[in-house]
């Protein structure tokens, strides 16, 4: 396994200067829109095994990839050349506003298929390899799913496999009175990326 | 897998993106290494940066340490 960092432009002298105790960066795909930073993005890519991580795709939202969000995200992606790209199982926005914040969906049966369709057009038009992220959220909503078991159908509808965040499971675990490692448990092992 | 510090603020958890990572979570990281067949795992940080080089520092050698021990 490899063990890297998420990077920031703040931190770019220090993970120049770690040598290889930063065997891969994660870097945040909107940070590099617009074409920003280009030449930055090109170095890391020739670098380091690259993930390029999105936090506005917004795949919980009703309908497909906005297309100016998914060109630009797919021109960081060919920028980078990255190993891995992932997402959020959240929605951003709605049809008219950017929320700005990761917001839950409810974990129906199709919500899971809206979502695992969205990221298999995101993985095609990437043709990369996605992640999937678990969010933390003050709000528990109810489905007609637990968030275990959708989260595992999304995956396998998707073909993809889990980002799992350890520190949002374990947030959500503490507020909201579960256990992590059952949690883990159920979702399998052989799906955490 | 991601990895970032959290706090507890009046008996509500959030992920702060500030703070050194704590034992539990790193519990829990062992837990899913020594089953799963992980690709890779980012440290994440989004403030206090001028503390981040030393916590960063930290933690990934904790990181590469219960890697290593796998």
């Amino acid at each position: 396994m490899l063990c890297g960092v998420g990077y920031r432009h703040p931190l770019r002298q220090w993970i120049k200067d770690s040598g290889n105790t930063i065997e891969c960066l994660e870097i945040t795909a909107e940070h590099f829109y617009a074409g920003q930073q280009r030449s930055i993005l090109h170095e890391l890519g020739r670098t380091y095994p690259i993930s390029v991580h999105g936090l506005g795709l917004s795949l919980g939202s009703p309908g497909g990839l906005r297309s100016e969000d998914l060109c630009e995200f797919v021109g960081v992606v060919e920028a980078c050349q990255p190993r891995w790209i992932s997402e959020h199982v959240a929605f951003t926005r709605t049809k008219d506003i950017d929320l700005g914040h990761l917001n839950p969906v409810p974990p129906t049966v199709e919500n899971a298929e809206l979502i695992a369709a969205k990221a298999r057009e995101l993985s095609s038009a990437c043709e990369c390899p996605l992640l999937l992220e678990n969010i933390t959220s003050s709000l528990r909503l109810h489905g007609d799913l637990n968030e275990t078991d959708f989260l595992k159908r999304i995956c396998d509808l998707a073909d993809c496999r889990l980002l799992l965040d350890i520190t949002n499971l374990y947030i959500n675990s503490r507020n909201h009175g579960f256990d992590a490692a059952a949690w883990m448990a159920e979702v399998g092992a052989q799906r955490i990326g | 897998m991601h990895l970032v510090g959290s706090s507890c603020h009046g008996g509500v958890w959030s992920d702060s993106h500030a703070q050194p990572i704590q034992d539990d979570l790193w519990d829990l990281f062992s837990e899913i290494i020594s089953k799963g067949d992980v690709d890779a795992a980012f440290i994440e940080r989004d403030s206090r940066f001028e503390d981040a080089r030393v916590d960063l520092t930290r933690d990934l050698s904790t990181m590469h340490r219960l890697v290593n021990r796998e």
